[in-house]
């Protein structure tokens, strides 16, 4: 499978943010998308997940051959974490699993979920308006993790974790990335290195690979600031 | 520090042209069309200067005449008075309020909030400059104010004497503040006393004074306000120089300029008490469950954890209706001459019970809370916001509303026929058309205020109302209830049209909603 983005462009009054973006994103992949800040890196997961209406351009998925993206197909992952929070967070897993039965692929039980990302069996029950900005972040996770769409928009995710959470969502992450696209956006370039596959970078509006190429951690992480800078051909 | 002054100027005046631009930008229609470029366009800051100006001039002289006219020149002719003597007793007390309300000194400000502790200024220069600009304008602006308005009621020499002694009770109840400080040790906050009741029982008493003892024929005679004036002049200008020479400014800033006493409606804290008050409605009995399944059960909980703003209003206006019709009813028993204009108001005056049942429908405090609670987070889901689970919700909430708010309803259509039967009676076909046309408005409203919320979302992600259409779709209602209220037409005309429009708008509005809400109920 794969997403493919072909000449999208998105202005905001006169300040055209995504110029023409052209990519092609692969199933099985974690790609850690960097750019600084203002770069659009929110504005394309927007636009991706028709938050945003777009210019011009298009965006589909090609399994055997180009299809339309469907709501089930994408989750996007805000960095502030949002859960409704006059639910327990057992019954917020209910209600969503109950709502989309047909399209989770090996249901598991509520409780094995909680397991799965180490929540305490004594908060599974409590309002979730009582739940630290930590654990409203696993909540919103776990939910993408359940549902399991091919595409997963993480908008810098794992800021908000202490850095033992933040070890066993990565590895969750990379449990789950078999058969799915990962686009994960982040400002934390080791993050990026440690986590991605493939490191991507969005600047002046346009999107753009950057190849290892056999370099070492140092020389890769020098290539890609000349990147960011904007010095890449000087 | 003229130079201070000057600068804490120029920056004031940045901040009124920005403040002016941003709030440009925010308007319906027009807003659209500024761009973010003006912010630097020179003829806006020309444009600022004027403004400040003229916000200069209106205070200076402006208030300043506005307040002689109001507590001065009327309380005067009301004692039938033109008395210099009244004129000059009553000023003496007001300003001896005015001195230790409105110090400037011990006023929180956004400007020298930014002044002193974001740009660093000194805070000594910082609050002698612009204090000194504060004196001058109270003196010169009372004194052309009251040249003007009193001239020929008070000596040009008194009114300058009072001028004077406004200044000096200024200096003097700095320093009793400064001196309240430093044996308390305690920072004084003009806009927030310590004890509210001691604040506002001392600006009775002073108004008391001023206006209380001449009621009683007891005025302060020229020879003793001279007196008095000597004694506050001589007061005065021993505590000129501890002001100028106060060695904590720095601190008492640093302490005065915390964020609570500056920005308390900033957009912020805003949010934060929106949030807070809205996570407050949220039952916390553990005991609340439901064995619905998939969007019933999601809105069953909602409703059973947000009883107290849903099924308790309904109650209570429920009560309020039965208790009013409880003492009609007494009235009819025990003044007989009540039945007639009771019959004639409820056979005449159906349009008014419009806008009673706008005012008691609860579709938009619990659209409101749908939002904050729900909806904001839940939005940003994508399965959440699939057509057929969107208006899987809308049906939920659909009912809930009408059922809540047909309680009340039913039970005002009830005793408004109880009432009808009691004060004379009417056809047997005006008892149905009341009835059901009161049931009918229920029913609209909530159609209504359910239907906006889907069709026009007006929240954005920071929870704040971002959309005109909304506002305006809002007042309209309102306006045309209000315009209804007021139409000469008989209670069963009007209920025979109100029952057939609440049905047709229903059914367009569901349709509205089907056909659209998938593309406009969404985050703005």
């Amino acid at each position: 499978m794969k997403l493919v983005i072909k000449n999208l462009k998105k202005s905001f009054e006169k300040k055209e943010v995504l110029k023409d973006i052209n990519f092609d994103f692969s199933s099985g992949k974690i790609y850690g998308l960097l750019g600084r800040n203002g770069a659009g890196k929110t504005t394309l997961f927007n636009c991706l997940n028709e938050d945003l209406d777009i210019d011009a351009g298009e965006f589909y998925i090609v399994d055997d051959k180009p299809r339309k993206i469907e709501s089930k197909d994408i989750g996007y992952m805000l960095s502030t974490p949002v859960v409704p929070e006059f639910l327990t967070g057992r019954e917020f897993l209910k209600f969503f699993i109950d709502i989309n039965k047909e399209n989770i692929p090996d249901l598991k039980s509520i409780d094995e979920y909680f397991d799965l990302i180490k929540i305490d069996a004594d908060d599974r029950d409590k309002l979730m308006k009582d739940y630290s900005h930590g654990m409203k972040n696993k909540m919103q996770m776990l939910v993408h993790i359940i549902a399991s769409p091919s595409i997963l928009l993480l908008d810098e995710p794992l800021t908000s974790f202490d850095v033992v959470v933040a070890e066993e969502m990565k590895e969750l992450l990379k449990k789950l990335k078999k058969g799915h696209i990962l686009i994960f956006s982040t400002h934390i370039m080791e993050l990026a290195l440690d986590l991605c596959d493939e490191i991507v970078v969005i600047n002046n509006g346009v999107l753009e690979s950057i190849d290892k190429n056999n370099l070492n951690n140092e020389k890769f992480k020098e290539k890609i600031i000349h990147v960011l800078k904007g010095e890449e051909n000087a | 520090m003229l130079r201070d002054f000057h600068i804490s100027f120029q920056v004031k005046n940045a901040y009124t042209v920005n403040q002016f631009i941003y709030g440009l930008q925010r308007l319906p229609l027009i807003g659209k069309f500024i761009p973010s470029t003006f912010y630097k366009i020179k003829f806006f800051k020309l444009l600022s200067f004027l403004i400040t100006f003229i916000r200069e001039v209106i205070k200076i002289f402006g208030y300043k005449l506005l307040y002689i006219a109001v507590f001065l020149i009327l309380p005067l002719s009301l004692f039938k008075s033109n008395s210099s003597e009244l004129f000059m007793h009553i000023y003496l007390f007001l300003a001896i309020i005015g001195a230790f309300a409105n110090t400037e000194i011990f006023n929180p400000t956004k400007d020298k909030y930014y002044m002193i502790v974001l740009m660093k200024m000194n805070a000594r220069n910082h609050a002698i400059s612009n204090f000194l600009y504060f004196l001058g304008s109270i003196f010169v602006g009372q004194l052309v104010s009251m040249l003007i308005l009193a001239h020929n009621l008070v000596p040009w020499y008194f009114i300058l004497l009072l001028c004077l002694i406004t200044i000096m009770l200024k200096f003097i109840a700095i320093n009793i503040y400064f001196y309240r400080m430093k044996i308390k040790d305690e920072v004084i906050n003009e806009n927030k006393p310590k004890s509210w009741t001691l604040y506002f029982g001392l600006i009775i008493l002073f108004w008391g004074l001023a206006y209380g003892l001449p009621y009683f024929n007891i005025i302060i005679p020229e020879y003793v306000f001279l007196i008095i004036s000597v004694i506050i002049i001589i007061l005065g200008l021993i505590s000129i120089k501890s002001v100028f020479t106060y060695p904590n400014y720095a601190n008492l800033y640093k302490k005065l300029l915390n964020q609570n006493n500056i920005f308390v409606s900033s957009e912020d804290v805003q949010k934060n008490t929106l949030i807070e008050s809205n996570l407050k409605r949220i039952s916390v009995d553990t005991s609340i469950a439901s064995n619905k399944e998939g969007f019933a059960y999601f809105h069953d909980l909602f409703v059973k954890r947000h009883r107290k703003i849903l099924s308790d209003s309904a109650k209570k206006t429920t009560l309020g209706i039965l208790l009013v019709g409880i003492v009609l009813l007494f009235v009819i028993f025990l003044v007989p001459e009540a039945k007639s204009p009771i019959n004639n108001f409820i056979m005449n005056y159906l349009p008014f019970i419009l806008l009673l049942m706008y005012f008691i429908n609860t579709g938009k405090v619990v659209t409101n809370a749908m939002f904050m609670n729900c909806d904001h987070s839940m939005l940003s889901y994508r399965f959440f916001r699939q057509p057929k689970t969107l208006l899987s919700l809308f049906r939920e909430r659909l009912k809930t509303l009408i059922v809540l708010n047909i309680i009340p309803a039913f039970t005002m259509s009830l005793v408004i026929s109880i009432l009808l039967a009691l004060s004379g009676g009417a056809s047997y076909i005006t008892y149905i058309v009341v009835f059901l046309s009161i049931i009918a408005m229920s029913i609209f409203f909530s159609v209504h205020n359910l239907i906006l919320y889907y069709l026009l979302q007006p929240y954005n992600i920071g929870m704040e109302m971002k959309s005109a259409t909304y506002t305006i779709a809002s007042l309209v209602t309102y306006w045309l209830c209000y315009y209804i209220s007021d139409l000469k037409v008989s209670s069963l005309t009007f209920g025979i049209i109100m029952i057939l429009f609440a049905i047709i708008y229903s059914l367009v509005s569901l349709f509205l909603v089907y056909r659209y809400a998938p593309k406009t109920f969404k985050l703005r």
